[in-house]
């Protein structure tokens, strides 16, 4: 009874267990381990099979498996049969009754202690799981396939910055062959490792901050040594529990961008650098009236700042007191319209108190859409200057010819009047102009010459041709001649032609003016002149050789006196009385005086006739030659000499040596009388030139005769008194005048003379 | 040993004569009255074609104003010649042109005496140039290079002027 309650409990609790196998929704099959067909089967299972019990208790396990053969099936169930294992696990598919199939999780189990051997088999539906599986390996390829294509590289890496992964353009950017292979590398291990220090920093800051670091720029060098410009952000990667366990980046290569950037803005700046060298103001003005961009003088002109003028209004800077509502820039500009206005100094709308252009051009864009209005002043300040400057020059011009016109007109009333001949031909020979000069010169009126030959005024069978003339006027333009011409008269003259070209507005010949002058006086005058010049020349040389004879002929008979004089004395003075005696020695006196005479006449000639030879005369030095020369010739006289020294004038040495001889002499002479003789020679300033003097303490001579120094011949002292031959003084006159200087002399009688010369 | 004068005035001759007679150089002074007359008696011609041209005179005293040839051409001619061209020349002459004087001198006169109308100044310089060509002669003759152009040589060429003014 025990047994049937326990068999009664065991029963109570075995259908129990029936009912929920039955009911569960899990899938649980129990089939015989000898016939294989099932025997119970849960309530899920038939739910998703669509079989019921009764049909499925004449099926096995293999019905429902179309991958698995019963042979297969029955290998599953080998090591559960021998015991070698407990449980079998294995995926296939179930098909239901209406064919579908489903995967599922097999799980296979051996229960032989039930009086008939089953196995029981637990099915898990897999629909689901391979499902989500599914839709997760179609997520990874995905997001695989983003990381990969996208051009933006990502990378990330634990707590120590070493790398966990990257994408494929990252690993190409590491030179490395897959994503793969950046694992377990860190920045000093890849080809920017410069920069490994700057980038490992940045990660720790982010993963120790916890907080982003978003679009930053960063260097990167590449294997091949480029250097790179990147925008970098990078993000902590935080666990579930919201710990950071690393760092994710991302960056892209703006490298290009950058340039492209700073080539804009060196663009930019080059373009605003040139707008500024222009001396028109410019400004780029936008569609809501803002001022863009203006240049350098623009800012010079209205002394704004750049930061005060972009963005204002034009209008508020051209008309600080308010619009008006017809200026004709603002009006302009604001219609869009291209214009140039022109506006005077004066002109209210224009503040700038100059005269100025003023362009205003629409900027357009591809499509013709206005964009922007560029608006150029230009300062006509200069231009008016210019203008008026040409003005003027235009106004003098006119005036000039006006005078010219006029000038000419009384030119051509001056020949016309002019007292000498004046014959305008033209290239044939005809007459085409006649003055009254010429009138007069030749005897035809205007009327009855005009339209003749030339020819008409040379004398008959002498007719020159005036082909001659023709061509020395054309090569040199002007021809001078000497010629015989003939009155109407008949009468032929000698004449001076000049003839000159005539040319018209084109600088072409067109005819020649002649100017005549009658030169039969002239001629007459010349031959006059030349018979006088023969006459004097010949004059000349009669006087050369007159006087060439004198210093022979006349000295030759003066030297037999003397000779046969002192032949006389010398052979028969026993027996001559001794008033004999006397005249001889007369006689010889006589003619010793006359051979003075002769020679100072001679030397007079020389000094006139002599060419000078000029150069610089130490007189000082002439003088001491000279008075030495008197102190040896005559030891007895006792003379203070007082000379300056270095007196140096220009002048012919051997022509001044005979003038200070002869002044010197005369001091000389006129001084023998003195016993405290003195004679000086020196130079001073008078009026500020340089006058040389000899000067005397001997007789000298009343101021009265003067004159009459210079003169040959003249002598202030008789014979007895004092000798010489009055040419000295005369001699010294002409050398003094041949140098173009000049000579006067001072004295008082009894206390000495001086005598004064210059030397230019 | 003999002088030559050649003189055309007649009142210079007397006197020079007298003046060099005076210095007692009175043997044999040969006078001719002009240049044509010289120069034949010089090279043996005309009156003189008997005369033994290798015996010269020691000093000829030379007008220079001379009718016919004058005084600088017979120079020419005496420079010229082999046989009188290292006989010196003294020229005397009232002429006191600077061309004259320089041109004796290039024509290779060896002294040049003005003509005074003094007479004793004259007489003193004949007698000087006189007897200083006489004695310069006699004793330098036979040493005088044997020139090829000339004859003459700078040291005989060096000239003595004597003017008495």
């Amino acid at each position: 009874m025990k047994k049937r309650d326990n068999e009664q409990a065991g029963t109570d609790l075995s259908f129990r267990w029936n009912r929920i196998l039955e009911n569960s929704f899990n899938e649980i099959y129990v089939f015989d381990a000898d016939s294989l067909n099932f025997i119970q089967v849960s309530k899920g299972a038939l739910n998703n099979l669509g079989y019921s019990m009764q049909e499925l208790a004449s099926l096995t396990p293999t019905h429902l498996k179309p991958e698995i053969d019963s042979q297969t099936f029955l290998a599953f169930l080998e090591p559960l049969l021998s015991g070698e294992q407990k449980l079998v696990v294995f995926e296939t598919l179930h098909q239901r009754k209406d064919g579908s199939c489903y995967p599922v999780e097999v799980r296979l189990q051996y229960a032989p202690e039930e009086a008939t051997p089953v196995f029981i088999a637990i099915i898990h539906d897999l629909t689901e799981y391979k499902q989500t599986l599914n839709t997760l390996t179609e997520t990874r390829r995905m997001l695989q396939l983003v990381l990969d294509s996208i051009p933006v590289r990502v990378f990330w890496k634990d707590m120590e910055s070493v790398y966990l992964g990257c994408n494929r353009q990252f690993a190409a950017d590491a030179d490395l062959n897959s994503p793969e292979q950046i694992i377990g590398l860190n920045d000093f291990e890849l080809p920017w490792n410069t920069q490994a220090d700057l980038y490992r920093a940045d990660d720790k800051k982010v993963m120790e901050s916890g907080q982003p670091r978003i679009n930053y720029e960063e260097p990167q060098t590449r294997s091949d040594g480029a250097n790179l410009i990147l925008r970098t952000s990078k993000i902590p990667l935080r666990d579930v529990a919201g710990k950071v366990f690393g760092v994710l980046g991302c960056y892209e290569d703006i490298t290009e961008q950058k340039h492209a950037e700073q080539a804009l803005i060196k663009a930019h700046q080059e373009w605003d650098q040139a707008m500024d060298y222009f001396e028109d103001s410019i400004i780029l003005v936008s569609l809501d009236e803002r001022i863009i961009r203006a240049n350098k003088t623009f800012y010079e002109l209205t002394g704004l700042t750049q930061k005060q003028a972009i963005g204002q209004d034009p209008t508020s800077i051209l008309h600080p007191q308010g619009e008006k509502e017809d200026c004709p820039i603002c009006s302009a500009r604001k219609a869009h319209k291209d214009s140039r206005i022109t506006l005077e100094a004066d002109h209210p709308d224009n503040p700038s108190g100059r005269p100025v252009e003023i362009t205003i051009r629409v900027i357009r864009n591809t499509d013709g859409k206005p964009q922007s209005i560029l608006i150029v002043t230009h300062d006509l300040t200069r231009q008016r200057e210019i203008e008026n400057e040409l003005r003027r020059h235009r106004d003098h011009l006119e005036e000039q010819v006006t005078e010219r016109t006029i000038e000419l007109h009384q030119q051509a009333k001056i020949i016309d009047q002019i007292n000498d001949s004046v014959v305008g031909t033209d290239l044939e020979g005809k007459i085409t102009f006649w003055n009254q000069g010429a009138e007069r010169l030749f005897g035809y009126l205007s009327d009855e010459v005009i339209g003749q030959s030339i020819v008409l005024l040379y004398p008959a069978g002498k007719n020159r041709d005036n082909h001659d003339i023709m061509e020395h006027i054309r090569t040199s333009g002007v021809y001078v001649m000497e010629t015989r011409l003939t009155r109407k008269t008949g009468e032929n003259f000698d004449a001076h032609i000049s003839a000159s070209a005539d040319y018209d507005g084109k600088h072409q010949l067109k005819g020649i003016y002649t100017y005549t002058l009658d030169i039969t006086e002239r001629k007459r005058m010349i031959e006059a002149l030349k018979r006088d010049q023969t006459a004097l020349k010949s004059a000349n040389q009669e006087l050369k050789s007159f006087s060439y004879s004198v210093s022979h002929d006349l000295r030759a008979p003066l030297r037999a006196i003397d000779g046969f004089s002192l032949a006389l004395q010398e052979d028969y003075i026993e027996i001559l009385p001794g008033e004999g005696r006397h005249y001889l020695q007369r006689i010889r006196g006589a003619a010793q005086h006359m051979g003075h005479l002769i020679d100072n006449l001679l030397m007079i000639s020389q000094v006139s006739q002599r060419k000078l030879q000029h150069q610089p005369v130490n007189l000082s030095l002439l003088v001491k030659k000279i008075t030495a020369q008197m102190m040896e010739q005559d030891s007895s006289r006792n003379i203070t000499l007082k000379i300056q020294h270095d007196v140096i004038v220009p002048g012919d040495e051997s022509l001044l040596q005979i003038a200070l001889e002869n002044l010197i002499g005369n001091a000389w002479k006129y001084t023998n009388k003195k016993t405290d003789a003195c004679i000086e020679f020196g130079m001073q300033k008078q009026e500020g030139s340089p006058v040389c003097f000899v000067r005397d303490n001997g007789v000298g001579f009343n101021m009265q005769y003067a004159d009459k120094l210079f003169v040959a011949f003249q002598r202030l002292h008789s014979p007895e008194e004092f000798e010489g031959t009055g040419i000295g003084l005369a001699t010294v006159g002409r050398i003094i005048y041949r140098h173009g200087g000049r000579v006067w002399a001072e004295a008082e009688v009894g206390k000495g003379a001086c005598f004064y010369f210059t030397l230019p | 040993m003999h002088v030559l004068l050649i003189e055309d005035n007649p009142d210079d001759e007397a006197l020079t004569l007298r003046a060099l007679k005076k210095h007692n150089i009175s043997n044999n002074i040969v006078v001719t009255r002009d240049g044509s007359d010289a120069l034949d008696y010089l090279f043996g011609k005309g009156q003189y074609d008997k005369r033994n041209t290798s015996h010269q005179p020691k000093v000829i005293l030379l007008d220079l104003n001379l009718p016919r040839i004058n005084g600088l051409e017979v120079l020419k001619h005496i420079r010229a010649d082999e046989r009188t061209r290292r006989v010196p020349v003294v020229i005397l002459t009232t002429s006191t042109e600077e061309q004259d004087i320089t041109a004796s001198y290039e024509l290779g006169a060896n002294s040049y005496i003005r003509k005074m109308v003094d007479f004793d100044s004259f007489s003193d310089a004949i007698h000087q140039l006189g007897c200083y060509w006489l004695a310069l002669n006699q004793t330098a003759r036979p040493s005088l290079p044997d020139t090829p152009d000339g004859g003459y040589t700078p040291e005989s060429r060096e000239p003595m002027v004597s003017e008495t003014s």
